[in-house]
């Protein structure tokens, strides 16, 4: 990319969290990552009051502990400044209801996890390479 | 049924009792309507009788008249009635012989009345030949005599009495007929208020019985509608336990699919780096020996790829159970549809493709004629390719499989069956093999022990039910039981 965007990462399971990490850095991606365990500490980070200096993309998971993946997508895509980073969902859930709800919702990229490591490793390099010719919108 | 009973045995009886009441009145009317009628004919003859004795004493008193006329006058003119007497005696004589059978009265009194009245008309008989003799003194005195007068007193007493004796008979008789009518007359009332008594019983009998089969049907409706009701709540409790069962297999599997992705990532990883560390080793040894610890090449060598070796197997073998696990739960949330199957046609194709691996080993597999069903084709595909490849799959090495697949329909329900003769399957392991990741006798064939399990949710979920019957050595016969026709649930089972 060529922004200095910030990938964030909102993944509650931490070893999948550096799994991810490591694969988007062998597909040569230098952007800083942000991790979040919780949504909640997610949520304060981007619709706080501070204006983010850089465009922002965001891996989400769907699966986490304190509130559901597609309600922070909600207010990510409600969000006036926000509206326009792009959601990539990646998450082990393959249900089509819950697919479709996402793509309602405004999700860019739906990926589900391949349960196989290298398959996952693959697809995460591939999703880097992705990200590395992707533009952003500025933030707002 | 016991009100029925005896409701029957109430109006079956009371019924019984209203015709007897009709038969004895009708024998009674009978009774008393011979009874008039033999009345009448006795007033007939009564009549007859008194007419007969009527004419007798008048034809005496007209021969007594034409003799008086005779007697003064000499004029032969004067004889007509006594002419006439003389035929009609005999002619009201023989009337009265005819009837005296049946009259008692009569039949004692006849002789006399006979000899009177022949007394009585010799006497004018005699004195009209005195006169026709011109012995005209003679006739007057036997006249004088008064002799002809008794007799003719007698004859009149005699028919006087007769008379009065049949007028009594007469009365007697029309008493007891009036008797027996008024007793009729009492009779036909009784019977006209036992029949209206009787119809009125049987009438509430009936009555009350409708009413109480109307409220039993109310009740019955009532109760119906609670069955129902109560069945759709179980149905649905049913229907509900079995998405909170899916959704958990689903859940747990997803669950336990995440630190499995961890666990084969970072394994991944730490492959990557024990190579890294073994070719560091490598190098190491080459260059300086003396510096490698004596433990430092098997773990390096050996110990390292074989620990990954077997984390590796191990974490495959859990990923093909919890893919078995979400296979299982996803074939659950597959939403059904209904659609008629040729059955027939389905197993044939089944049976041919599997038929070169069977021919391989020198067996059959024969399908007969499969009665259609409508159900959901994939899930009834994915049942009998199981049953078929575990048939084929599971034999006796010492001879040909031949495997049958036969099948016929009771009612609304179908019975399929596949038969083999292969190894059999062992009495304590017959439910067993239903179950997930079991399996049973010798461990010769490659599986995760999840066909039959898979076979039984499936079937469960087409609304049927699965049997097995085996011997150990002889064979095995899978039969199957479903509805004709598949019955979806109303939920949708998207979990």
């Amino acid at each position: 990319m060529a922004e200095p965007v910030t990938i964030i990462m909102i993944e509650d399971d931490t070893g999948h969290a550096r799994l991810i990490e490591k694969n988007i850095r062998r597909a040569g991606v230098t952007n800083e990552i942000k991790h979040f365990d919780y949504g909640g500490a997610a949520m304060e980070f981007l619709v706080g009051n501070k204006a983010h200096a850089t465009p922002l993309l965001i891996l989400l998971d769907l699966n986490l502990p304190d509130m559901s993946g597609t309600d922070i997508l909600e207010k990510i895509k409600a969000d006036d400044r926000l509206h326009r980073a792009p959601v990539i969902v990646l998450t082990t859930t393959d249900d089509k209801v819950e697919i479709q709800r996402c793509y309602d919702l405004g999700c860019n990229v739906y990926i589900t996890k391949p349960v196989e490591y290298e398959t996952f490793a693959a697809a995460i390099r591939q999703l880097g390479l992705f990200l590395s010719v992707m533009q952003v919108p500025d933030p707002e | 049924m016991a009100i029925l009973g005896t409701t029957r045995q109430k109006v079956v009886g009371l019924l019984a009792a209203g015709f007897a009441v009709l038969i004895a009145n009708a024998m009674f009317s009978l009774w008393v309507g011979s009874r008039s009628s033999s009345f009448t004919s006795h007033t007939v003859i009564d009549q007859a009788l008194k007419t007969s004795l009527a004419g007798l004493l008048s034809a005496a008193q007209d021969a007594e008249t034409g003799q008086r006329g005779f007697l003064i006058t000499g004029d032969e003119q004067y004889l007509e009635p006594y002419q006439a007497a003389l035929t009609d005696m005999p002619k009201y004589l023989g009337q009265l012989e005819s009837m005296s059978a049946q009259n008692e009265h009569l039949r004692t009194r006849l002789p006399r009345l006979r000899e009177v009245a022949d007394r009585r008309m010799s006497l004018v008989t005699n004195s009209v030949a005195f006169v026709r003799a011109g012995n005209r003194d003679k006739a007057l005195t036997q006249l004088n005599s008064g002799l002809g007068k008794t007799t003719m007193d007698e004859l009149r007493a005699i028919t006087a009495e007769l008379t009065a004796l049949q007028d009594a008979m007469i009365s007697q008789g029309l008493a007891n007929l009036n008797r027996s009518e008024s007793w009729a007359r009492f009779i036909n009332l009784a019977t006209l208020a036992l029949i209206v008594a009787l119809a009125a019983t049987t009438g509430g009998i009936v009555l009350r019985f409708v009413r109480e089969l109307e409220e039993a049907q109310g009740e019955l409706q009532t109760v119906n509608a609670g069955l129902e009701r109560i069945v759709d709540e179980r149905t649905a409790d049913i229907v509900r336990a079995n998405e909170e069962i899916q959704r958990f297999a689903y859940i747990v599997s997803h669950d336990l699919r995440a630190p499995l992705v961890n666990i084969m990532g970072f394994t991944s990883e730490l492959e990557a780096i024990g190579k890294m560390v073994g070719r560091q080793y490598e190098t190491l040894a080459q260059r300086a020996p003396d510096l490698v610890l004596p433990e430092t090449p098997e773990a390096v060598r050996d110990d390292l790829p074989e620990a990954i070796g077997f984390i590796r197997t191990s974490t495959a073998k859990m990923d093909r159970l919890i893919n078995a696990i979400l296979g299982l739960s996803r074939e659950g949330r597959r939403v059904l549809t209904a659609a008629n199957v040729d059955m027939s046609a389905l197993v044939s194709g089944i049976a041919d493709s599997m038929r070169h691996q069977i021919d391989a080993a020198g067996g059959t597999i024969t399908v007969g004629k499969l009665p259609a069903m409508i159900t959901d084709k994939l899930a009834i595909e994915q049942i009998f390719s199981n049953l078929i490849e575990n048939a084929s799959k599971y034999t006796d090495p010492g001879r040909a499989p031949h495997i049958k697949v036969e099948g016929h329909s009771e009612g609304i329900q179908v019975f399929y069956s596949i038969a083999d003769n292969g190894r059999g399957i062992d009495e304590k392991d017959m439910e067993r093999v239903f179950e997930l990741f079991r399996r049973a006798g010798k461990q010769d064939q490659p599986g995760e022990g999840l066909g039959l399990a898979f076979v039984r949710a499936a079937v469960r979920r087409l609304g049927g039910t699965i049997s097995v019957k085996s011997e150990l050595g002889k064979g095995t016969t899978f039969t199957l039981r479903f509805a004709s026709k598949l019955q979806l649930s109303r939920s949708k089972t998207n979990g």
